[in-house]
């Protein structure tokens, strides 16, 4: 493929389209950081309110399973950014591969996620009847865990679509890596999944522990 | 694999993966150290380092040019805000 193929019709030259689609994620993650921020501020607000309830309400969120998952995601961090490095330097091959791995690992955490969801419905951790904690404050920060851990695991399965679809077309020689944003783009789309679970990590499973 | 493996070794990606995991380790044994406020504000400001770690190196924004920077930092900008004016509210009730 030669350079001028790579360039989609509105553009003057590699540099600008590259440019423009990385402004164009960055925005889209703006909007994201917005999403998930109002799952933040309504956490900060509640916590601040009821500093014991939300305590001793994260003490029985299973911190075993959340750190292995943070671990997990950490390191698809590594292998997705491998991915582009290997990508830009032009070995699609490579690129592939560290894809895989970094899809192996998103369903990694989703596995782990499943049985800890099922160990929290056993336990009584889903807010309604039979939620097993007091005071009844608690159920906000399970409410709360429930729904952005929730939404995360939404951003993530979309997350492994993505990163799948991109694989088979690297696979397919669909497009050149080294002039092409695509796998950029997709790429730094998952870190932000990643950022988002830096984040739950310490505030959902790591408060009430001492 | 196993060549992704080999020209892997030593890349700041893989540093940076270090460094994270370093850090998510450090947090969670920090949290049952009983430090009182100090628990919550600790874990959070590692997770902050840990963000700019991944935004910087594994995103790769410290090879970005000005224009990408200003996007993702209107992300971090309007949060700010958000935060700010909800807080403006509930600390001076």
């Amino acid at each position: 493929m030669t350079d001028q193929a790579a360039i989609a019709e509105q553009f003057d030259d590699l540099a600008q389209q590259r440019e423009a689609t990385e402004i164009g994620i960055w925005a889209f993650l703006a909007t994201e950081v917005l999403f998930f921020g109002a799952l933040l501020v309504c956490y900060a607000v509640y916590r601040y309110q009821y500093p014991a309830a939300f305590l001793a309400a994260a003490r029985e969120a299973n911190v075993v399973f959340g750190t292995v998952n943070a671990a997990l995601l950490l390191t698809s961090s590594m292998t997705v950014a491998l991915a582009v490095r290997m990508g830009r330097a032009g070995q699609a091959r490579l690129s592939g591969h560290a894809l895989l791995a970094t899809v192996a690992l998103g369903l990694g955490f989703l596995v782990v996620k499943a049985f800890e969801y099922t160990g929290d419905i056993q336990d009584g951790l889903f807010p309604g009847p039979g939620f097993r904690l007091a005071p009844p404050q608690t159920q906000i920060f399970w409410s709360l865990y429930w729904i952005m851990t929730g939404v995360h695991a939404l951003h993530l399965i979309v997350g492994i679509g993505v990163l799948l679809t991109i694989f088979v077309l690297l696979r397919r020689s669909a497009f050149d890596p080294r002039h092409n944003t695509t796998v950029e783009v997709s790429c730094l789309y998952w870190h932000f999944v990643d950022i988002v679970w830096i984040f739950l990590y310490p505030l959902l499973y790591l408060p009430g522990r001492s | 694999m196993k060549a992704l493996f080999r020209k892997s070794a030593l890349l700041p990606e893989v540093a940076a993966w270090v460094g994270l995991l370093v850090l998510m380790v450090v947090s969670l044994v920090s949290s049952y150290v009983p430090l009182g406020l100090g628990n919550g504000i600790a874990n959070l400001a590692i997770a902050g380092v840990q963000m700019l770690v991944v935004v910087f190196v594994l995103m790769h924004l410290k090879e970005g040019g000005a224009l990408p920077r200003l996007a993702a930092a209107a992300g971090a900008f309007w949060l700010a805000i958000f935060f700010t004016l909800t807080f403006s509210d509930f600390l001076t009730r």
